[in-house]
């Protein structure tokens, strides 16, 4: 149709269009009932037009009838009555050539026609009312009968007026001769009536179409338009892009409006995006640092529980250590003196030379006696409380010390690797001393096949405690397995066929009573690498550990 | 043997409730020569002194009844010139710390090395004089070393501070000899011997010119305050003079 035709060439063919199609077709819709009255009342009006319109030509058809009626009758009247046919064929004849007449017949008083006065082929009707005129009409034409009659007055004059009134008036008075019979056609003026109605049928219809055609344009334009453009930014505004905004259309209060409205809220939902998105980005850094926090939180308890679980552990063995280790003291000391005297009495007895093999024994016995009394000073050098002797020290030179007594096999190559200017840390001397032996001592016994021992210090930054330094012990050695780098630093614990288990435990102590601490990295098969980090602050002076 | 014959005349006292150290002890003096009875406690040891007269006590300082320092103290009353050894298997801190101030001759830890105790009790019964030497340095520790056994003095020297402390927890030295090199470590050593042994002779020596650190020194109980760099005769002579003043005061009560 029509509209529909519009529609499809104004949208495009996609789903949206379809959505505008109706949109605009709800439009339409009302246009076109718009145009359904519009041409419902100018049918109407037309047709009201055209009925008034009729029956004035038809009246004054009449009227044109009944004054040529009359006006034959008077004219006819007189010829007639003195019966000049040539006279009344003239005027006949000459009433015939005027427009629309159809045809003229004179019918006497009887209703008889006279043939030689007649024009057209007239069928004369039966008189009804033989003195008066008479006008009448059927679908085509006017049909008037006027009565031929001569006034009987004094004057002779024939009048030609023959109103009712005065007929009436004076009806006994007049001499009724006949009938002038008049046939008039409508056909023309009909004619020219529909000829009318056609044109302005037409008109309205041109009027209507040019319109309902502006009204499209301007629909299209002041609505259609800006409502399709408002329905993809819409679309663009679902699909996510916020920043969709509308030109202020040319006109139309309420589009202008409407744009306004979009624009604002389109502001507006921008705005409250980048609110979400900052008060988001707010809550993820804030969740995040809270996750932190609790992490953290999480490991400091875990830390400090593992710290517990392992300072009483620790007091235990200590304990357990202590009271075995001194108890144990007193038969190590009666057999050491059993054996001093044993040597000490065979000394020049025959029995030494009889069999050798009792002094060798008796070294052995000396030489056990010897190592577990280091074992027992290990036990209650671990479960001491330690009490450490600081002073400000330079690490240098207790590296140096403790490479002067350090015995490094010759396949085991020990590599200094300390540059000058560590800053001096505030440590006991002595017990540092002990700690970096005991872990070059490991590292070399790490080495049986030999390797390379890199001892290096320098400054680190450190972590949460400051700045301290780091002294490294690099090995080029077996490594420790994963499963047992965390149990290393545990009391008794050793992978060594001979060993307390006590040294790094030992180590530790010691090292965190100087608040610092000891970092292992291993790879097995490639060698460990044993970090102590002494900070730079002073040291708490006493370090619980038992007792 | 010669030995023998000699140390026959002198009377050792061996009291440990253990009969392990007891008799293994008293089996070896007794291979030395020496005459040695033997208590299994504090009470009976008294009752042995009050007895006889012995010039060396062994005395376990842990045992049931009365306590080896409490046995020493009433030993002490009644024969003040024997050389008290104290002897224990624990870390008795307290214990050990009375028995120095009450003037054991030496605390030996057990299991001990028997020569090193013998030599103990040698210089025990030729009543030598024990100095102990401590200095960092040791070209200058070896110098004073040499100088003063070369004058007949039984010296031990140590290098660190907490050695210092350790040995005079096991002998009882007549003059100590500190080379104070920082105030921190050493000074502290110098207010623990004093602690320790308010009766022993300080000497400190000091490179520092710094006179607080002697006014320290003397206010924490030094004898005399020397400053480096010091010449060996004056030190020889503030040794001597250090032993002239003991030896007046132990002559005096």
């Amino acid at each position: 149709m029509f509209t529909s035709k519009i529609l499809t060439t104004g949208a495009g063919p996609s789903a949206a269009a379809s959505k505008a199609a109706r949109y605009a077709g709800l439009s339409f819709h009302y246009i076109l009932q718009l145009l359904a009255v519009g041409a419902l009342l100018s049918v109407l009006l037309i047709g009201q037009a055209f009925v008034q319109k009729k029956r004035a030509i038809l009246k004054e058809m009449e009227q044109r009838g009944g004054l040529l009626g009359e006006s034959l009758a008077g004219a006819c009247s007189l010829p007639y009555f003195m019966g000049d046919g040539e006279a009344l064929r003239f005027i006949v004849l000459r009433a015939g050539q005027l427009e629309d007449v159809v045809s003229i017949a004179l019918l006497d008083s009887r209703g008889n026609m006279d043939p030689a006065a007649a024009v057209g082929r007239p069928d004369p009707p039966r008189l009804r009312a033989p003195d008066r005129l008479e006008v009448w009409s059927d679908a085509r034409s006017i049909h008037v009968t006027a009565p031929l009659s001569i006034e009987r007055r004094g004057s002779a004059g024939l009048s030609m007026l023959s109103g009712e009134d005065e007929a009436a008036a004076e009806p006994s008075r007049a001499t009724f001769l006949g009938h002038v019979y008049v046939v008039l056609s409508l056909e023309r003026a009909m004619a020219s009536l529909w000829g009318q109605v056609w044109e302005s049928l037409l008109a309205t219809t041109a009027i209507l179409l040019l319109g309902s055609a502006a009204v499209v344009l301007l629909f299209r334009r002041t609505i259609l338009r800006p409502i399709q453009r408002l329905i993809a930014a819409m679309r663009d505004l679902r699909g996510g892009n916020l920043a969709a905004r509308l030109d202020d259309p040319a006109s139309g209060s309420e589009m202008v409006e409407l744009t306004r409205s979009f624009n604002e809220m389109t502001r507006d939902l921008r705005r409250a995006e980048d609110e979400l998105k900052q008060i988001n980005a707010e809550l993820e850094s804030r969740v995040q640092q809270r996750t932190g926090e609790l992490k953290r939180a999480n490991e400091d308890l875990r830390e400090s529980q593992e710290k517990v679980v392992r300072s009483e552990k620790l007091a235990a063995i200590g304990q357990l250590a202590s009271g075995v280790g001194h108890e144990l003291r007193n038969p190590l000391g009666a057999i050491q003196n059993v054996i001093y005297y044993l040597r000490d009495s065979l000394a020049d007895n025959p029995a030494l030379k009889q069999d050798p093999a009792l002094p060798e024994l008796l070294d052995i016995a000396q030489k056990e006696i010897k190592g577990a009394t280091n074992i027992l000073s290990d036990l209650l050098d671990f479960s001491r409380v330690v009490r450490l002797a600081p002073a400000p020290c330079a690490v240098e030179t207790v590296l140096e010390e403790t490479l002067q007594v350090l015995q490094a096999p010759p396949s085991v190559k020990v590599i200094r690797d300390w540059a000058a200017g560590i800053p001096a840390a505030v440590m006991d001397h002595q017990k540092m001393k002990q700690v970096f032996t005991n872990l070059a001592q490991n590292a070399i016994q790490a080495m049986p096949r030999g390797g390379e021992l890199r001892i290096s210090a320098r400054l680190e930054s450190g972590d949460d405690r400051g700045p301290g330094i780091a002294v490294e012990f690099k090995d080029t050695g077996e490594g420790i397995s994963p499963e047992f780098i965390k149990k290393i630093f545990e009391p008794l614990f050793t992978t060594k066929a001979k060993g307390t288990g006590l040294g790094l435990a030992i180590c530790q102590g010691i090292v965190e009573a100087h608040g610092g601490r000891i970092r292992v990295a291993s790879e097995p098969g490639k060698g460990s690498a044993f970090t102590v980090l002494i900070p730079l602050k002073e040291p708490p002076h006493d370090h619980e550990r038992s007792q | 043997m010669i030995m023998k014959e000699a140390n026959e005349t002198i009377r050792m006292l061996v009291v440990d409730d253990q009969a392990g150290i007891r008799l293994s002890l008293s089996g070896i003096l007794t291979r030395k020569g020496y005459r040695v009875s033997v208590a299994e406690s504090g009470e009976q040891a008294l009752e042995e002194v009050r007895r006889n007269d012995f010039r060396v006590i062994f005395m376990d300082i842990k045992m049931p009844g009365m306590s080896g320092v409490d046995a020493f103290v009433k030993i002490k009353e009644i024969s003040p010139r024997s050389a008290v050894i104290m002897m224990t298997a624990y870390a008795l801190e307290d214990e050990i710390r009375r028995a120095v101030r009450e003037g054991a001759y030496a605390v030996a830890h057990k299991p001990f090395d028997m020569e090193r105790i013998l030599s103990i009790v040698e210089e025990s019964l030729h009543g030598k004089t024990l100095i102990l030497v401590m200095d960092g340095a040791p070209a200058s520790r070896e110098g004073v070393k040499q100088a003063l056994e070369k004058k007949g003095y039984k010296v031990v020297d140590v290098e660190s501070a907490e050695e210092c402390v350790r040995q005079v927890k096991e002998r009882r030295f007549q003059i100590v000899l500190l080379d104070v090199k920082s105030p921190e470590g050493e000074m502290r050593a110098l207010k623990e011997v004093r602690d320790l042994r308010p009766d022993v002779a300080v000497i400190v020596v000091t490179a520092r010119s710094a006179e607080d650190l002697v006014e320290d020194a003397l206010k924490k109980g030094s004898f005399v305050c020397l400053s480096k760099p010091v010449e060996m005769d004056r030190l020889m002579e503030t040794v001597d003079r250090c032993l002239e003043e003991e030896n007046r005061r132990g002559r005096a009560p």
